[in-house]
């Protein structure tokens, strides 16, 4: 399971857009707060403003949204040195497939 | 996956920066304690930071919230202050209000506490026979308040597995990552 | 930011530090206003009694009883860093035994700006007018002072004295009678 949360990633533009979209939601609400609580003369009203922005933000930047996800890294292809290692490294990839798909499995 | 990652940090440390790490961890509590022994100091308060743990003074105070005391001799105790005082007997000191204070000629001082929440006063609390506090019994007065930060001890007090996992969590975090 | 559960927790880290920074700003826009406000008390009815306090040393001592009236507005008092008032009627006096005496006659919790007119007519004490002796037979100058503690969302803690107050004599000669 913790794989799985662990799994959840964004790609780095989208971490760092996420982070900053966060950030902008909670001053954001945290100021409006501050502002409608002191006219209305009710701390509860500020903090409970803040509590709907943490919301707001924990819905928008926590999950991986696609909008995050638009730059996947381009990694290089695998290289194909001599046949007989790349045979052998095609047998281990081929391995660890299993062995995922096992997991996934169990763990579903 | 995660133990793996969190270990490598550890591996790619030398003997050196393992030693830092322990070094730092020590800095942390031992700063922790240099506070506390500060506070003390310029609070005149045995106790500067106390979380209430009873109902008695609800509603001013709830379950978990933190109070901040000071205990200066030369300010006298009089009533409507809110004191905690420690009784004979009893572990845990009491957060509860002065309700009545007869000061002699020579600066002694006795007094009677209650609490907002209870109906009577608070001769029943003290130990037997006694029906005066005087100002030897006094940790300090409650001149602070902040709400709610003192949940946490609270549950670390009443759920003492709670307590070592946070504390292990946390000295695992500061010993295994790097700055 | 890689992790969902590391996103969750900068995410709650920051929320709760904008949430210290809203409370401080709170407690500093109401650290240096006035509290006090004028007050008219006045007693109503006088008796002085001398039976044995059996809550406390089971010696013969005064033992008074009053009515009083209290008029005051405390609306303007609450704002959004007063959580609750706590408002109290004191007797302050002087007696050979004692210096000084103060004794709460008559307290009252007030949450709402709603409760905060206070108009009371010939009402009787809370507690007990109990002295430390007999001191209060012919007794010419006892002072009834109203005072409040504000109980702040965060900060201070602060007692505040009332303008104006009330100054009364006891009769030379205890009541025997029933009251």
């Amino acid at each position: 399971m913790f794989k799985f949360i662990d799994n959840w990633h964004m790609d780095f533009v989208g971490q760092a857009w996420a982070e900053k979209l966060s950030r902008i939601i909670i001053t954001l609400f945290g100021a409006i707060g501050l502002v409608y609580g002191y006219a209305l003369q009710q701390f509860s009203m500020t903090v409970y403003i803040l509590g709907a922005g943490f919301a707001l933000a924990s819905l928008l930047t926590i999950p991986p949204w696609p909008m995050y996800r638009k730059n996947p890294l381009n990694w290089q292809p695998v290289k194909n040195k001599d046949k007989d290692n790349s045979s052998k490294k095609a047998k281990k990839i081929s391995d660890y497939a299993l062995d995922e798909i096992s997991f996934n499995i169990s763990s579903y | 996956m995660e133990v793996v990652s969190l270990f490598d940090d550890v591996k790619r440390m030398n003997k050196r920066q393992f030693l830092y790490q322990v070094l730092s961890f020590g800095m942390i509590v031992s700063s922790a304690l240099m506070i506390w022994k500060g506070l003390m100091v310029v609070t005149g308060s045995e106790s500067p930071i106390v979380v209430v743990l009873s109902g008695s003074m609800e509603p001013a105070f709830h379950r978990g919230d933190l109070l901040f005391l000071t205990n200066y001799p030369e300010e006298p105790v009089r009533v409507g202050e809110i004191v905690v005082f420690k009784v004979a007997g009893r572990d845990i000191p009491i957060v509860h209000r002065v309700l009545k204070l007869h000061e002699k000629e020579n600066g002694t001082i006795k007094f009677l506490t209650k609490g907002d929440n209870n109906s009577v006063d608070d001769r029943g609390l003290y130990a037997a026979g006694q029906l005066w506090l005087t100002k030897d019994d006094v940790v300090g007065r409650a001149r602070g308040f902040l709400p709610y930060v003192g949940m946490v001890t609270i549950m670390m007090n009443e759920y003492p597995n709670f307590k070592i996992g946070v504390l292990a969590c946390l000295a695992f975090y500061v010993l295994i990552h790097r700055e | 930011m890689h992790s969902f559960l590391q996103r969750g927790n900068a995410l709650l880290a920051y929320t709760l530090s904008v949430l210290a920074c809203l409370t401080f700003a709170c407690f500093i826009s109401t650290v240096f206003l006035n509290y006090r406000t004028d007050v008219d008390i006045s007693t109503v009815r006088i008796v002085l009694k001398n039976i044995p306090d059996y809550s406390a040393s089971r010696e013969e001592n005064d033992l008074g009883f009053l009515t009083f009236d209290l008029q005051t507005d405390l609306k303007h008092l609450f704002n959004w860093n007063v959580k609750q008032l706590f408002v109290y009627l004191t007797a302050e006096y002087e007696t050979p035994n004692n210096k000084l005496n103060q004794v709460v006659l008559w307290d009252k919790i007030i949450l709402r700006e709603e409760n905060a007119k206070l108009d009371f007519k010939n009402i009787n004490t809370k507690y007990y007018f109990w002295d430390d002796g007999n001191g209060l037979k012919g007794n010419k100058n006892i002072t009834l002072t109203l005072s409040w503690n504000i109980i702040p969302n965060a900060g201070f803690l602060p007692n505040i004295f009332a303008q104006g107050s009330h100054s009364f004599k006891f009769p030379a000669e205890y009541t025997t009678s029933r009251i």
